[in-house]
C-alpha cells in the first residue's frame, strides 16, 4: 500500500518538475499583462456582443489570470459594472482557455499540436457560444441574470477578482519597468500562485495516482482503442465528463490531460477535456449563485454544446434543451 | 515521461526560473504583499469595493 502511494507521489512530483519552469514563466507573463491593463477599462470596453467587442473580450481574457474561479468572479463583476453578458462570458472563457501559461504548459507536457488546438479551438468555441447566445439568450433571461447578479452572492476567489493593481501611467514598457510596475507584477505573480496552487496540486496528485495505479489496458478499453472510429467520437464525449467529475480546473487539468492522452483518449477528447474546466461542479454552483439556477443550466448546456465538430450532429439536441430550459417549451 | 529527475535542460530551466520566482516573492514580501493576500482571502469583500494600494 505504502509502495503504491509512494509511486503515485513520485509520478506527481516528476510531472510537477517537468512543468515547473513553464508554470513560473506563464504566471509571470500573466502577471505582467494584468499589471498593465485595468479592470475598469475592461468593463467599459465590453458594452455589446458585436464581433469587435467579442474579439476584444477574448484578448482581455487571454491577458487575465488563468484561475477559473477568479475569471468567473471577474466576469460577474464586469457584468455588474455594465459589460454585456455574452461579452463577459467570452472574457471568462478566454481567461481560462486562451491564456499563455496554458499554451506553454501544453506545449511542454504534451506537444505543440495541443497548444495550436488551444489557440485555434478556443476562438472557435467562443464563436459557437456567441451564436448560441444570440439565438437563445433573450433580454428576459439576461434581466433575470442581472437581477440575481446584483444580489452579490459570494462565490470563490472574490478577493482575487476584486484586486486591481494595474498601473495606468506611461507606456506599456514604462509601466512594466517602473518600481510600481515591478511591485504590481510581483503581487499578481504571487496572487495567482496563491489562487491556483490547490488546483494545480490536486491535478498533479490525481494525475500521479491515475498514471501509477490504473493499468494502460484499462485506459485502452475505456477509450475504445480497438475501434478507431468509435474512439474518435467517444473521446470528445467522455473528455468533458471526466473533467466535470475531476473537480480540477484551469492549468491543473493539463497533467491529467497528459495521462488521458497517454492512456489513448483521442486528440478531440483531450481538447474537449481541457475546454470543460468552466463546467466543473463547484463552478456550476457558483453560476447558480451569481446568475440563478436557470442560467447555470443554460451555461452548462451552452458550454457543452460547443464541443468539437465531431459532436455537431448532437447539436440540435442541445439547442432544444436550451430552448426548453429557458422557455419551458421545445 | 521520465520517472526520476535527471540533469538535463528541464532541470537547468527549473533552477533558473525558481531563482526568478524567488526574486519576485522577495519583492512581494517587502512591498505589502502578505497584507494584500489577507485582503484577497477575505471573502466578505465585494468585487470592486476596494483597490489595493502599493507600498514602496
Amino acid at each position: 500500500m505504502l509502495v503504491a502511494i509512494a509511486h503515485a507521489l513520485s509520478m506527481a512530483f516528476t510531472m510537477a518538475w517537468e512543468i515547473l519552469w513553464a508554470l513560473i514563466l506563464g504566471f509571470w507573463f500573466s502577471a505582467v499583462i494584468q499589471a498593465v491593463v485595468s479592470e475598469e477599462e475592461m468593463s467599459r470596453l465590453l458594452p455589446d456582443d458585436s464581433p469587435k467587442t467579442i474579439i476584444l473580450a477574448c484578448g482581455l481574457g487571454a491577458a487575465s489570470s488563468s484561475c477559473s474561479y477568479a475569471a468567473v468572479a471577474l466576469a460577474r463583476s464586469m457584468f455588474r459594472k455594465g459589460a454585456n453578458f455574452t461579452a463577459a462570458m467570452a472574457f471568462q472563457f478566454a481567461s481560462t482557455n486562451l491564456v499563455l501559461e496554458l499554451g506553454i504548459l501544453l506545449g511542454v507536457l504534451m506537444g505543440w499540436q495541443f497548444t495550436l488546438a488551444e489557440f485555434v479551438g478556443g476562438p472557435l468555441m467562443i464563436a459557437i457560444m456567441v451564436l448560441l447566445f444570440k439565438v437563445f439568450l433573450t433580454p428576459r433571461i439576461v434581466e433575470a441574470a442581472r437581477n440575481q447578479a446584483e444580489k452579490g452572492l459570494q462565490g470563490r476567489m472574490e478577493g482575487h477578482a476584486s484586486m486591481d493593481m494595474s498601473i495606468h501611467e506611461g507606456s506599456v514598457w514604462q509601466r512594466m519597468t517602473s518600481a510600481k510596475g515591478r511591485t504590481a507584477i510581483s503581487h499578481f505573480f504571487v496572487m495567482d500562485w496563491a489562487s491556483l496552487w490547490i488546483d494545480i496540486g490536486v491535478g498533479l496528485l490525481i494525475a500521479g495516482a491515475l498514471s501509477a495505479w490504473v493499468p494502460n489496458s484499462f485506459w485502452q478499453a475505456f477509450f475504445l482503442q480497438d475501434h478507431p472510429l468509435l474512439a474518435k467520437l467517444w473521446g470528445p464525449l467522455i473528455g468533458p465528463i471526466v473533467a466535470i467529475v475531476s473537480f480540477v480546473c484551469s492549468v491543473g487539468n493539463v497533467p491529467l490531460a497528459a495521462v488521458l492522452w497517454n492512456g489513448g483518449i483521442s486528440f478531440g477528447g483531450v481538447v474537449s477535456f481541457l475546454f470543460a474546466d468552466l463546467i466543473v461542479f463547484p463552478i456550476l454552483d457558483i453560476y447558480r449563485k451569481y446568475y440563478g439556477a436557470g442560467i447555470s443550466a443554460f451555461l452548462l448546456v451552452a458550454f457543452t454544446s460547443r464541443w468539437p465538430p465531431l459532436l455537431w450532429p448532437w447539436k440540435p439536441y442541445s439547442a432544444f434543451s436550451i430552448s426548453f430550459l429557458m422557455n419551458g417549451k421545445l | 515521461m521520465q520517472e526520476s529527475i535527471h540533469w538535463n535542460y528541464t532541470t537547468v530551466l527549473n533552477i533558473v526560473f525558481l531563482l526568478f520566482a524567488a526574486v519576485l516573492t522577495i519583492r512581494f514580501l517587502r512591498t505589502g504583499g502578505p497584507e494584500m493576500l489577507r485582503m484577497m482571502s477575505d471573502s466578505h469583500h465585494e468585487p470592486g469595493d476596494h483597490k489595493h494600494q502599493h507600498h514602496h
